[in-house]
């Protein structure tokens, strides 16, 4: 049974959200608009949108349930992937991305590849891996966000799918890009302060961070120092340095966005705080549970379980917006992706639209695309975590390479950065056919795919055709 | 007690604190 009270948070939350999304449909007049919030977001909403799109449900409910498996050691998970990548992915990636994508007049990923190459071919590619990878990511996080509501408060799976997805599709939809940084920036608040609150009670419960090193090598003394438990299963994230992140379209696109390089400044600050400090503390209050819940039959309900031990009665209300701004957070960003492949990578070659259709035909496009997910995450599909997994790698295999690159190597061309996706998917797929499409195969394909998505462009750019200096001069033309 | 390879990790997560006070004070500049 559902309590008035957990009825009265979420109303006001979706409330608040529907609001946001109301205001920011005035500003969005043109596809910019919808698509990069007008190149004109701050530095500040352009570092918890990043954060928010970054971490979905996953971090509470799964990734909270790593913590019970591992301990300790889960501390490390985040480091090279989200900690350290998130601090490269700024300094290396977002500005000249920034600066460049203005240059090329790229709404998207796809396009910026498209037009840095001077290659429809590489643009095609880029959209159909980018489309086919958000698609089961978006039909993941569905899965993830309606299991967790089951979880924490009892409301039924597909009642608690459908109406986020029917919210986030409304704030979305209407207010694009504006409405979408504008709600990220709200839940990155929310999520932090979730997590900060349950580790601090967590820790308090257990006496400190060293009883619970004592207490979890009682239990196991892998679960508090080396060697650890499954390290194999650890190890492709401390192995990533980010890279599964910077081929995240859904994670640079907010690069895309930001009012100027000169933002960059404090939004890397506020990002790194953030993912670290989230992380960091999700981190540290889940290997609790192992100790309160030594013999927990399914470790994804660590955290619940948590909440409701060590909290009055009703908080359990406030975690679950937690977990819904985690996972709508980041669904309103793959929607927005998923609508720029069809609307600005694809039918801008079949035919020309004004404006003002252009948005129309992008809010009916993610108003489809999301039904679609929904539906098919009411009766999900095989394999799912397994094409989940796959797709992730490709995103990273195909796209890390063309899009570092073109950004800082003038001499790249595109028959390399052809060659380069062509070997990442390539190597994605052997690799997991090598292994049956089976753990740890899948976790570890996109390895080989970074290592040649990396290696390939400076070895064949070399012997083929430099690009044009007309190509070169309006890319790297200085900006007053 | 906690052990020093879990210390390490937390050093870890200063080195994107440090990384990005580094860009925020010079790097950002090469963009500009």
């Amino acid at each position: 049974m559902v309590s008035p009270l957990t009825i009265m948070v979420l109303v006001a939350y979706f409330a608040i959200l529907l609001v946001i999304g109301i205001v920011a449909m005035r500003r969005t007049k043109t596809l910019e608009d919808f698509y990069v919030g007008g190149r004109q977001i701050s530095g500040w909403v352009t570092a918890l949108s990043f954060f928010t799109t970054y971490f979905s449900a996953v971090i509470f409910i799964g990734g909270a349930g790593m913590g019970w498996v591992w301990g300790l050691p889960i501390v490390w998970k985040d480091v090279p992937s989200v900690i350290i990548g998130t601090a490269l992915a700024f300094m290396i990636i977002g500005p000249p991305l920034r600066v460049m994508t203005e240059k090329l007049g790229a709404l998207s990923v796809a396009e910026y590849i498209e037009k840095r190459y001077d290659s429809k071919l590489a643009g095609l590619t880029a959209t159909v891996i980018i489309f086919t990878g958000m698609f089961f990511y978006t039909i993941s996080l569905l899965i993830g966000m309606g299991v967790a509501t089951e979880i924490i408060v009892g409301i039924p799976y597909l009642t608690a799918l459908w109406i986020c997805v029917i919210v986030t599709l409304i704030y979305t939809a209407l207010g694009g890009y504006f409405g979408q940084a504008w709600t990220q920036a709200v839940q990155a608040i929310v999520m932090l302060l979730i997590a900060v609150i349950v580790a601090v009670v967590a820790l308090n419960a257990v006496g400190g961070l060293g009883a619970l090193s004592t207490k979890l090598e009682a239990i196991n003394p892998s679960l508090a120092r080396w060697p650890y438990l499954n390290f194999t299963a650890l190890l492709p994230f401390m192995l990533s340095l980010g890279f599964l992140g910077w081929g995240n379209p859904a994670l640079i696109l907010r690069f895309f966005s930001i009012k100027g390089t000169r933002a960059f400044r404090w939004s890397v600050l506020i990002a790194v705080f953030f993912v670290a400090i989230t992380s960091l503390c999700i981190n540290l209050a889940s290997p609790v549970a192992r100790v309160l819940y030594p013999n927990l039959p399914k470790p994804d309900a660590a955290m619940p379980h948590l909440v409701k031990d060590l909290f009055p009665p009703g908080f359990d209300a406030f975690f679950l917006v937690g977990v819904l701004a985690a996972s709508m957070s980041t669904l309103t960003a793959l929607l927005i992706v998923m609508s720029q492949c069809i609307v600005r990578d694809i039918v801008p070659k079949i035919r020309t639209l004004p404006e003002k259709r252009a948005v129309m035909l992008s809010r009916v496009v993610m108003v489809v695309v999301a039904l679609i997910c929904a539906t098919l995450a009411t009766s999900p599909p095989p394999m799912l975590v397994t094409i989940f997994a796959v797709t992730t790698a490709l995103l990273a295999g195909v796209l890390v390479g063309p899009v570092v690159y073109g950004l800082y190597w003038r001499r790249v061309t595109a028959p390399s950065c052809a060659c380069a996706m062509m070997a990442g998917f390539i190597a994605v797929i052997a690799v997991c056919a090598y292994g049956g499409f089976q753990f740890p195969w899948t976790y570890y394909a996109w390895i080989p795919a970074i290592i040649l998505s990396l290696a390939l462009p400076p070895i064949i750019s070399v012997f083929t055709k430099p690009p044009s200096e007309e190509l070169l001069s309006k890319i790297f033309a200085k900006t007053k | 007690m906690v052990s020093w390879d879990i210390w390490a990790a937390f050093v870890g997560y200063a080195i994107g604190f440090v990384l990005a006070i580094i860009f925020s004070l010079k790097w950002y500049k090469r963009f500009e």
